[in-house]
């Protein structure tokens, strides 16, 4: 979120030191990995050498990001990630996500849609259920019109959309 | 004499009714995502590519185009009247802006950024028309070498200009350069960090990645937060600003044209770091600095001309050297690559109808965003007043869409959820996502000119050093890097991320 206007940004040391931690794991393990792919040498560079030379450089980046994490002495206000967020509808928005991803090919992209809109619509944000079944709809159908008709972009077809184009063909 | 009978072709390029109307598309889109927050033009552009698969590409580009700085535009109505803005190039207009608002001087607020923004569009793109050949022609020198050491300077700028850590920001271009690396190895053609998974073979999308970005993850922060945004009531009235606000207006637009235009070209700088320079310069310069921040135009004038002037110089390092200088380039650059328009020196000579028919569409556009703008601003406040709760399931419903029509693959949907999650999280631990998506472009590009240099010197790493362009840019680079390690420039750096607001 872009901050508002006037609002400072403070340091989260704490925080640095554990995506140094997992930075420096991940550059390791990427630098094994390019090892494994064979590094060549400076004359015929093989396919690993680029993996293992970025693999290191992050590993020694967050060494350095770890080192200059622990304060030297002065105490830090500890800001918490969670405190004051409405966090479990970030949960609740990833699940509707994956649920979608897993019927969109089973039940065509109308259908899909109009479900995820109107759980996005009443269950993420709660508006009255006229109103989220009516933008679900509205939505979805000129989503589909535009897209998948005027700009030819192909969609997954379910019963809906079966239904249309014999109403339109 | 030549860029004259060229812009001549440019014209009747842009002047098809097509490319028109593509254009007005372009810059409409543009100010509509610029006034909206939660999605910009990164998010736009990536979701639209797909849309112009069956489209020329030359009306493709112009269309995209203009959603650029049809956004610089857009984005300044919500800094002035909701005190939020609607990308991040307009936070500075805040300051001031929202206080003209307070003062019930909305109206020449809204118009010295619309017409400061023209004017900056208009110099922009003819510095742009008769520069870029230039440059282009002294391009067509480069071999692998330059390249390399180029997009090293350029990922160094990146993570100079771009973060206010730079550490974390190199953390990140190298995060980048690593996921650059799956798929097939450019040169031998071997599977890399794929593990099997047949929708790896081909590398991580990059529209997937940009979307999780600065999509989904852009929306997840929103939703966790639940602020509403309050509209300033007042009645906008006079939006041409008077003789007083001209005269205290022009000095800023001239000098946020040149600042915007030459930050706009170096990677990294952008709309973002151009419009807090000028804000910083402005105040600098100014006869009662004490006056910023409290409805100051000059605080408004200097950065809407800076960062639109900023859009127009992004475009010379892609047209040109075919290096994209910020992510919003590396969109365009995909967009080229998508219609087979491989972006180089050579883009020029190839393609000039492209070229010259997009520079040209810019004069265009930015005259269609001046009627947009100022006539009818009473639309876009309009469309202010729509609640987050309505627009968040859109933008969703747009980055799918977006995503699927790719390839109509599901795993596309769930690479973009994950690179959500993973955006989500940095921003709240404060690492930026442009240098990763920026070092994502350009990690190949990096790959193939470090071992194609490799290869020709015979394995001589000092071949770096030996060609003038790449020992100057390796150089630069350096200096860059270990800039922050010396006070005095330690403070430079601060201020110009910061616009000197820390």
């Amino acid at each position: 979120m872009i901050a508002r206007a006037g609002e400072t940004v403070k340091k989260m040391k704490k925080s640095d030191r554990y995506t140094s931690v997992i930075y420096a794991a991940f550059g390791l393990y990427i630098a094994f990995e390019g090892y494994r792919l064979e590094l060549g040498t400076f004359r015929a560079p093989k396919p690993g050498f680029m993996v293992f030379l970025a693999g290191i450089t992050l590993w020694m980046l967050s060494m350095v990001q770890l080192i200059l994490s622990f304060p030297a002495g002065k105490t830090e206000k500890q800001t918490t990630w969670w405190k004051d967020r409405q966090w479990q509808k970030v949960v609740k928005l990833t699940a509707a996500l994956l649920l979608y991803a897993s019927v969109l090919r089973w039940l065509g992209f109308l259908l899909s849609t109009i479900l995820l809109l109107f759980v996005l619509f009443k269950g993420i944000e709660p508006q009255r259920w006229q109103v989220a079944l009516g933008f679900s709809l509205i939505t979805s159908v000129t989503c589909y019109l535009v897209f998948g008709v005027f700009f030819e972009l192909r969609f997954p077809e379910g019963i809906l959309e079966t239904i249309l184009i014999r109403m339109f063909s | 004499m030549e860029s004259l009978q060229m812009l001549y072709t440019g014209f009747a390029v842009c002047l098809q009714p097509q490319n028109i109307l593509y254009c007005f598309v372009g810059v409409f889109v543009g100010t509509m995502i610029g006034v909206l927050p939660g999605i910009g033009p990164i998010g736009t552009i990536a979701i639209l590519i797909p849309t112009t698969y069956n489209i020329p590409p030359v009306s493709a580009i112009i269309m995209l185009t203009g959603i650029y700085y049809g956004a610089m535009y857009g984005g300044s109505t919500t800094s002035i009247l909701v005190n939020i803005p609607g990308e991040a190039a307009s936070i500075v207009t805040c300051f001031d802006g929202y206080q003209m608002a307070r003062q019930g001087r909305a109206g020449p607020a809204l118009g010295i950024a619309a017409l400061g923004s023209f004017i900056a569009g208009i110099i922009g793109v003819m510095i742009l028309a008769f520069l870029a050949p230039s440059l282009a022609g002294l391009a067509t020198n480069f071999g692998p070498t330059e390249y390399f050491s180029l997009m090293i300077l350029g990922l160094t700028l990146v993570t100079y200009f771009g973060s206010s850590s730079m550490l974390k920001a190199l953390m990140m271009a190298a995060l980048g350069i690593i996921l650059g690396t799956v798929g097939q190895d450019p040169i031998f053609g071997r599977s890399r960090l794929t593990y099997g998974t047949e929708s790896l073979w081909d590398g991580v999308g990059l529209i997937p990645v940009v979307m999780g970005l600065f999509g989904i993850a852009e929306v997840f922060v929103n939703i966790e937060e639940g602020e509403e945004r309050q509209v300033y009531e007042t009645k906008i009235k006079g939006l041409l600003p008077d003789r007083e606000d001209w005269r205290k207006s022009a000095k800023p637009i001239a000098r946020g044209t040149i600042i915007g235009f030459l930050l706009g070209i170096l990677p990294g700088a952008g709309t973002i770091t151009a419009s807090f320079a000028s804000y910083a310069l402005e105040k600098k310069l100014s006869t009662h600095p004490e006056n910023f921040g409290t409805g100051a135009i000059e605080g408004v004038a200097g950065p809407e001309t800076a960062n639109n002037a900023a859009t127009m110089g992004a475009m010379v390092p892609l047209l040109t050297l075919g290096i994209p200088s910020n992510t919003v380039m590396a969109m365009l650059l995909a967009a080229l690559m998508i219609h087979g328009i491989p972006p180089g020196p050579l883009l020029i000579t190839r393609h000039p109808d492209l070229f010259w028919g997009v520079v040209v569409s810019m004069f265009l556009g930015n005259a269609m965003l001046l009627a947009l703008n100022l006539p009818l601003i009473g639309m876009w406040v309009k469309l202010l007043r729509v609640p987050y709760k309505i627009l968040f399931p859109l933008i969703i419903i747009f980055c799918l869409i977006g995503v699927y029509s790719l390839h109509s693959r599901v795993s596309d949907i769930i690479i973009m959820l994950l690179f959500g999650w993973f955006g989500y999280i940095m921003k709240k631990c404060e690492y930026d996502g442009a240098p990763l998506v920026l070092a994502f472009i350009l990690g190949p590009i990096l790959e193939t000119s470090l071992r194609q240099s490799l290869i020709i010197s015979k394995g001589d790493p000092s071949v770096f050093f030996r060609h003038p362009i790449s020992l100057i840019c390796l150089l630069l680079a350096f200096l860059f890097l270990l800039s922050p390690l010396v006070p005095f420039f330690r403070t430079r750096r601060e201020k110009i991320v910061t616009g000197g607001m820390a």
